[in-house]
């Protein structure tokens, strides 16, 4: 498997010169990153941006890991055996017109699988966009944009997709927001050979990974998935696609009739300790959110400071909705935070801090709020709302810290405009401090975070830490 | 219990009789009903005696899946004549019978589904939820995969939506939820073990008193 993520020598089966077409972007992504030996193939161009390029695999002067496949279906069969002869440890098809296009397909598919079997090759895909890499920063997917030299940065999010969209336009609008490093990104396809199960197991003993997401419509192997999710502490987020009921099945008993094509799956993944998502960006949402958290104690309520009476009273909806408690503030938390209130006001959870701020300034009263409410033993996590514009982010710098040497996780919500928010939303997430469009997402992630660390120990696999 | 999955698989039924699907379940620690399975009138007089009344006869066989349907359920049945003529009505049904099964009657209001299904993709897997004539409407059902530890039935007990159903409820009291846990722990060991076994309802599970009652169940055969 390490061939494909750090192979040595690579060849490009179907480059092109031609800047729109994916055998350009699948040569151009791979010199862009990638620092071994590249090999384009293509009998019409002698050279392409640059690099020799080979008539045929067979005139490759040397042996070398892995080939990426971008030709028509129908010459896999002859290009396996020309890799084989060059010692090559897996194929990256990234190619359609297999499986996906019916019974011919289905047969060439299975008829490449044997052949690569025979010669000890894995296959990946086909019908898929190939694999990313944050770290190494190798790249070969024929994804239309360079956007990834600057947008993706090195950090410990690694994903397994069935969609080419979750690694390629999606994951780019994702990690143009910020706040999320990735590590691996594997798009899988129609997964003749390598699949999510394979992956996960990569994954899972992958120290450049701490976090790990799938989208998936089906799970090959699945008794062996659940029992990898049971292996691992690391957090395994799952989206599975095709939750609607494909029909009621004729059944002898009830059981089986109840038991639908997605009841089981929901309930199998709970029972491997799996993370569920619904939706592509909440996926996004917890895999960022468990990125810069690596333990909750889970071991008392959650705290809530907001600049907004509605703010908190919405929070504590969510949180009830989750069935998280609102923690019950100390004597001595109250009487600390008295002291930056207007004398008219008695603190309480939430935490309403703006008539305070009317007082005495945002710097003094969230200083002072944060290190209460932190410090308060029946206080294990905290929701803060921040208004951007009217204060230096460096103020939060000492909230990064605390969450992490009181293992307390802190999740942040923000209303403002333009610049100032975006500067804030970036600070606190190079904080340590993970921001949530919607209320009710961070609320969510955080009852994943205590779900998960009430069952795993902290996880050292995530930055920061 | 090999015996009684071999005699039937022999015979080529489908699913067991109710009285032998209770001798399958109950063997992995699920409490089911006391009965007799009654040969004559007088057989089923003299078993509803010692079992003390009122009680309920049901025609009992291999082949009749929906007993009620076909009018093989007779209730709360308070003495000796009502018995008698169950007894009659069953037998005048003309159907194909291993006997007429004499239990007694359970009363509760709290009813529930424990149940074992193969799917095509997780094996074999457990089932738990709200029972009774409302199963399939409401659909409040939890799932495992089998085999399954004490703490995934403890789970996916809790994980019904109905679950205060459990606790105390108009004046009952809550119920044994470790003789749940049991039940469903060994329902899972019979998927796995049991290759013979495709599917098994046990539908209701009464709650009477805080004790999880199995009155019906139903061990579908792989071979159907």
């Amino acid at each position: 498997m390490n061939s494909f993520f750090n192979p040595d020598g690579v060849a490009i089966i179907g480059a092109s010169d031609n800047p729109v077409r994916g055998g350009y972007r699948i040569l151009k992504n791979a010199s862009g990153g990638y620092k071994g030996r590249i090999y384009p193939v293509n009998p019409k161009h002698d050279s392409i941006l640059g690099m020799k390029c080979y008539p045929a695999v067979s005139s490759i002067p040397c042996d070398f890991d892995l080939a990426i496949y971008f030709i028509p279906a129908i010459f896999l069969p002859s290009v396996i055996e020309e890799c084989a002869k060059k010692n090559v440890r897996g194929i990256i098809i990234e190619s359609a017109g297999f499986a996906e296009v019916g019974a011919e397909g289905k047969k060439l598919q299975e008829e490449c699988k044997a052949l690569a079997v025979k010669h000890n090759i894995r296959l990946w895909g086909p019908n898929c966009m190939g694999l990313l890499d944050g770290h190494s920063r190798n790249v070969f997917s024929f994804m239309h944009t360079d956007s990834w030299k600057t947008l993706m940065i090195p950090g410990s999010v690694s994903m397994i997709v069935q969609s080419g969209m979750l690694s390629a336009a999606f994951l780019m609008m994702i990690l143009e927001r910020g706040g999320m490093g990735v590590s691996k990104i594997c798009s899988i396809g129609n997964k003749c050979d390598v699949n999510e199960t394979d992956l996960l197991e990569y994954l899972i003993d992958d120290p450049l990974t701490g976090v790990i997401g799938l989208y998936t419509e089906s799970i090959v192997n699945v008794r062996r998935f659940m029992k990898l999710c049971q292996s691992t502490t690391k957090p395994v987020v799952v989206l599975k696609g095709g939750r609607s009921p494909s029909g009621a099945r004729a059944a002898l008993s009830h059981t089986a009739s109840l038991a639908g094509n997605y009841s089981i799956m929901k309930h199998a993944l709970k029972q491997s300790g799996a993370i569920p998502a619904y939706d592509f960006t909440e996926l996004m949402d917890i895999l960022r959110g468990f990125s810069k958290t690596g333990c909750s104690k889970n071991d008392g309520g959650t705290a809530v400071i907001t600049f907004s009476g509605g703010g908190g009273i919405v929070t504590s909806d969510f949180l009830h909705d989750f069935n998280l408690p609102l923690a019950s503030l100390s004597g001595e938390t109250l009487k600390s935070i008295k002291e930056v209130f207007p004398s008219w006001m008695d603190p309480s959870n939430p935490v309403d801090v703006w008539p305070a701020i009317e007082k005495n300034g945002m710097e003094t009263v969230y200083s002072k709020v944060v290190e209460a409410v932190m410090h308060d033993s029946g206080v294990d996590s905290l929701i803060i709302h921040i208004f951007s514009g009217r204060c230096d982010s460096g103020l939060f710098r000492e909230l990064g810290r605390l969450k992490e040497a009181l293992a307390k996780p802190v999740i942040a919500w923000l209303a403002g405009e333009g610049e100032p928010l975006r500067a804030l939303k970036r600070d606190l997430e190079d904080m340590g401090i993970p921001v949530f469009e919607e209320m009710g997402r961070g609320v969510r992630f955080l009852h994943a975070a205590k779900q998960h660390y009430s069952k795993n120990p902290c996880n050292p696999n995530v930055s920061g830490l | 219990m090999e015996e009684i999955l071999q005699r039937a698989i022999d015979k080529k039924q489908k699913s067991l009789s109710e009285y032998d699907s209770k001798r399958v379940v109950e063997s992995v620690g699920v409490a089911i009903t006391r009965e007799g399975l009654a040969g004559s009138r007088d057989e089923a007089i003299k078993i509803a005696e010692e079992m003390g009344f009122p009680v309920v006869l049901k025609g009992c066989s291999g082949t009749v899946t929906h007993k009620t349907e076909m009018g093989m359920v007779k209730l709360d049945l308070g003495n000796r004549d009502d018995v008698a003529r169950a007894y009659d009505d069953i037998i005048k049904a003309g159907m194909e019978l291993d006997g007429v099964l004499v239990q007694e009657m359970i009363k509760g209001d709290r009813e529930f589904v424990i149940g074992m299904t193969r799917d095509p993709q997780f094996g074999p897997c457990v089932m738990f939820g709200l029972g009774g004539i409302f199963t399939e409407v409401l659909n409040d059902v939890s799932f495992r995969v089998a085999p399954i530890s004490e703490v995934d039935a403890v789970e996916m007990i809790e994980e019904i939506k109905t679950r205060k159903l459990l606790d105390e409820f108009r004046g009952s009291p809550a119920v044994d939820k470790n003789a749940l846990v049991k039940g469903l722990v060994g329902i899972g060991k019979l998927g796995v073990e049991y290759d013979q076994i495709a599917e098994i309802d046990i539908n209701p599970v009464i709650i009477s008193g805080n004790q999880p009652i199995a009155v019906d169940a139903l061990v579908i055969l792989s071979n159907s």
